[in-house]
């Protein structure tokens, strides 16, 4: 009896990389006959698993000996070590074997469990906790015969709606991952804002899910997951989706399915098991800041499996290496979609520039681009954003448009990430009710509405860097009935970031109308 | 030249030092207020996480150290009848914010944090108890069954860290023999019933104490008081003559 347990087990776990406690609520919320097993004969099944062979079992934090690393004699190894004496010359190095996490975010303790010193992983913590008296259980992903039921040109015909564009690059995305496998694992899908990303990739999902292969779709937030789920469940409805983030139900959150849509951070507990993961905005916060999700999104992939990258506003690291020649080692494969899907080209921003901004806008001296523009838009019944690089000056700013105008009491409102009427707001600026939505760069993505006019107030704070600008100015001309919106950047002075923007936003531009995308003048 | 860029980057550290970050939100710390006596300058909170404390100052019960008019005694302390401990005393309200630091320390067992909570602790020390002379600390302890589980008894490792911050010394008094179900789990009137009896008094550590010592019992939240009460009750089962003081980081 307990040999066919072990095969469901891994069966279900399969593929993943898990902690101890994690596998145990895993096994409780799956089986009723689990449920009731007790710690100690939990402990004994998992232990029975390991000896079987079919799991593999480490402590989930290690130390690692410093001694005898290096070989060669290094000068700043050794300047290193000198400068270190003073501080704690430990000879234990501690890693983290599930996050990858070094020293900086391992916190040394008094463990009662172990009796002694141990130590736990505070990178990871948010997943639950990673200790030296933790055990880590890494369940191997079955190799699955690989079929080819469908070719790509199919995959790619079955999606007749696509832009030519988009079209483009999904053959591109396509040729990628038919590819031999072992050259380069990553591709880049540089889309402009509203260029229908997500659409562009259905054509390879469709590929690689008729043809059994499995996929994870990971993006950063937890909202764009649920907004995510449905297009993708009405798209491919003869797959089962899984859709996993923070707060999943216990009976939905170890679904082995073909298709995952999750959060990155979920991308922690896969153990080389997605042929392809799709990384949706890559140059969004948490990504870039913490080295975690990179570690875990590459773990998740099977050793021969591709990433491919979505985003509009690619990070100067990435641009470097796409901007290297094709036979570099360090070159990142990749397209780009110049083009919006209504084939209208993007509103080009512009600088007005206005000395003493903060000071005017305190003493509420008047300011002729900002209020123009207010009054432009105005008139014309268009809906307008006005971004402010902090949450204290939206009160500041608020207050200067009722002196300048007292009507807009009822039309303009603020907006910022920790305001619980921020989905209200929203709601009311669509509608119609509210005509301005001040706001901090928390509406820089993901916001379509039609007819917007943008106006980014200071400019030049070190918030707005080029990314921010340009999804900023990605919030304009979304639709197809209003593709034109007036994009300000108003600003003391003129930095580098605001003119990286409007230069990439420009050569996005002109790269449509060379590749003849642009079907308006 | 990865080498070369470490060298530059430590001289910078050098001539320029970079801030501080705050323990909670891992920003850097711009302000940073000087007064209000604080040694405890090792734990740097930005102005932001600062705010969310509620720190409870005067305006307290006499009894259990909540809100209230100052000097006074509450409804509910005047409706004990029995009282073990002399008074005690919080740092913070127990808010929203104390909530999640909390839940984040105790439950997933970031016990990093455990500098923020003891800096808050000795806050509350510093108004309340500095002019007494104690004689000695003690916690809350844990039973068997969740110090393995939890690893850590939270109010040990505060109580450790005051007891070497304010230089009184620290004894394990009391001993949990019966494992309850977690009082974070249950309604006043079972949280008061699952303690009765549940604290005994171990004599190892007491040997020490003078004849009528102050002990000042450590925990980390003041909910109904009933553990402090029942622990105060231990206490003066074994010493008698023992002063008992409770000091909980939040109420």
């Amino acid at each position: 009896m307990k040999e066919e347990w072990l095969e469901r087990i891994c069966q279900r776990l399969q593929g993943r990389a898990l902690l101890e406690e994690e596998v145990k609520w895993a096994l409780r919320s799956w089986e009723n006959e689990l449920k009731k097993l007790e710690d100690k004969e939990m402990d004994d099944l998992l232990g029975l698993l390991v000896v079987s062979g079919k799991v593999q079992c480490t402590a989930s934090l290690e130390a690692i000996s410093k001694e005898g690393e290096e070989p060669f004699f290094s000068f700043f190894a050794w300047m290193k070590r000198m400068l270190r004496f003073g501080k704690e010359n430990a000879k234990l190095a501690y890693h983290c074997n599930r996050c990858g996490a070094d020293e900086r975010d391992i916190h040394l303790v008094y463990c009662h469990r172990c009796r002694g010193e141990c130590a736990y992983c505070r990178r990871c913590l948010v997943m639950g906790r990673s200790s030296c008296c933790v055990l880590y259980y890494l369940f191997p992903c079955n190799r699955r015969k690989a079929k080819q039921s469908i070719h790509a040109e199919t995959a790619l015909h079955s999606y007749p709606q696509l832009t030519e564009a988009q079209c483009a690059a999904a053959r591109s995305a396509l040729e990628f991952y038919e590819g031999p496998s072992d050259e380069k694992q990553e591709f880049l899908v540089w889309a402009v804002c509203g260029a229908g990303k997500t659409e562009v990739m259905f054509p390879l999902l469709r590929y690689l899910l008729e043809n059994g292969r499995s996929v994870l779709w990971a993006t950063p937030r937890r909202d764009v997951v649920l907004e995510l789920a449905p297009r993708l469940q009405r798209a491919f409805p003869n797959y089962a989706l899984a859709v996993l983030h923070g707060n999943t139900p216990p009976q939905e959150k170890w679904n082995a399915d073909q298709l995952v849509l999750a959060t990155t951070h979920q991308a922690l507990r896969f153990y080389r098991r997605f042929d392809v993961v799709i990384m949706d905005e890559v140059d969004a916060y948490p990504y870039t800041s913490d080295d975690m999700l990179p570690f875990a999104v590459n773990r998740a992939r099977t050793l021969s499996g591709k990433i491919v990258y979505l985003t509009a506003t690619p990070r100067p690291d990435y641009q470097k290496r796409m901007q290297k020649p094709t036979n570099h080692k360090d070159f990142l494969p990749h397209v780009k979609i110049p083009v919006r899907y209504h084939g209208h080209p993007l509103p080009e921003p512009v600088i007005c520039r206005e000395s003493k901004l903060n000071n005017r806008l305190r003493t509420r001296k008047p300011i002729h681009t900002l209020l123009s523009f207010i009054e432009n838009s105005e008139k014309r019944g268009r809906p307008v954003f006005i971004f402010v690089p902090a949450i204290r000056q939206l009160p500041i700013l608020y207050d200067y448009i009722l002196a300048h105008n007292e009507n807009w009491k009822t039309k303009a409102a603020t907006v910022h990430a920790s305001d619980p009427e921020r989905e209200a707001k929203v709601m009311a600026l669509r509608e119609g009710r509210l005509q301005a939505l001040l706001t901090t760069t928390i509406m820089e993505r993901g916001v379509t509405l039609s007819g917007i006019q943008v106006l980014v107030c200071q400019a030049d704070a070190p918030v707005f860097d080029e990314a921010a600008l340009v999804q900023i100015a990605g919030r304009a001309g979304r639709s197809a009935s209003v593709p034109d919106g007036q994009v300000i950047f108003m600003a003391e002075e003129v930095t580098g970031a605001m003119k990286a923007a409007i230069r990439q936003i420009k050569k996005m531009n002109r790269l449509a109308r060379e590749l003849g995308y642009i079907s308006y003048t | 030249m990865n080498g070369w860029q470490s060298v530059v980057n430590g001289i910078l550290n050098l001539l320029y030092p970079s801030l501080p970050l705050c323990s909670l939100c891992a920003q850097p710390v711009r302000y940073v207020a000087q007064g209000a006596g604080e040694k405890g300058g090792t734990v740097p909170l930005c102005a932001v996480c600062k705010e969310q404390f509620a720190f409870i100052l005067d305006n307290i019960c006499k009894l259990c150290g909540r809100p209230w008019i100052a000097d006074t005694v509450c409804e509910d302390c005047a409706r004990r009848t029995e009282r073990y401990i002399h008074y005690s005393r919080s740092a913070v309200r127990y808010n929203e914010a104390m909530k999640g630091l909390l839940a984040q320390y105790k439950y997933r067992g970031d016990r990093k944090l455990a500098d923020v909570m003891v800096s808050l602790l000795l806050r509350a020390w510093r108004l309340h108890y500095a002019g007494m002379k104690v004689d000695c600390l003690t916690y809350i302890p844990l039973h068997e069954a969740r110090l393995l589980e939890r690893t850590f008894n939270q109010a040990q490792e505060m109580a450790c860290l005051l007891a070497h911050e304010v230089g009184v010394p620290l004894y394990g008094l009391l001993e949990r023999k019966k494992a309850t179900e977690k009082q974070s789990k249950q309604d006043r009137t079972s949280r008061l019933n699952a303690l009765q009896n549940v604290f005994h008094f171990s004599p190892e550590e007491a040997f020490m104490l003078p004849d009528c010592p102050v002990i000042v019992l450590i925990d980390d939240v003041y909910t109904t008081g009933a553990t402090l009460a029942e622990a105060g009750r231990a206490i003066k089962e074994g010493i008698p003559q023992a002063n008992v003081y409770g000091l909980t980081v939040a109420r």
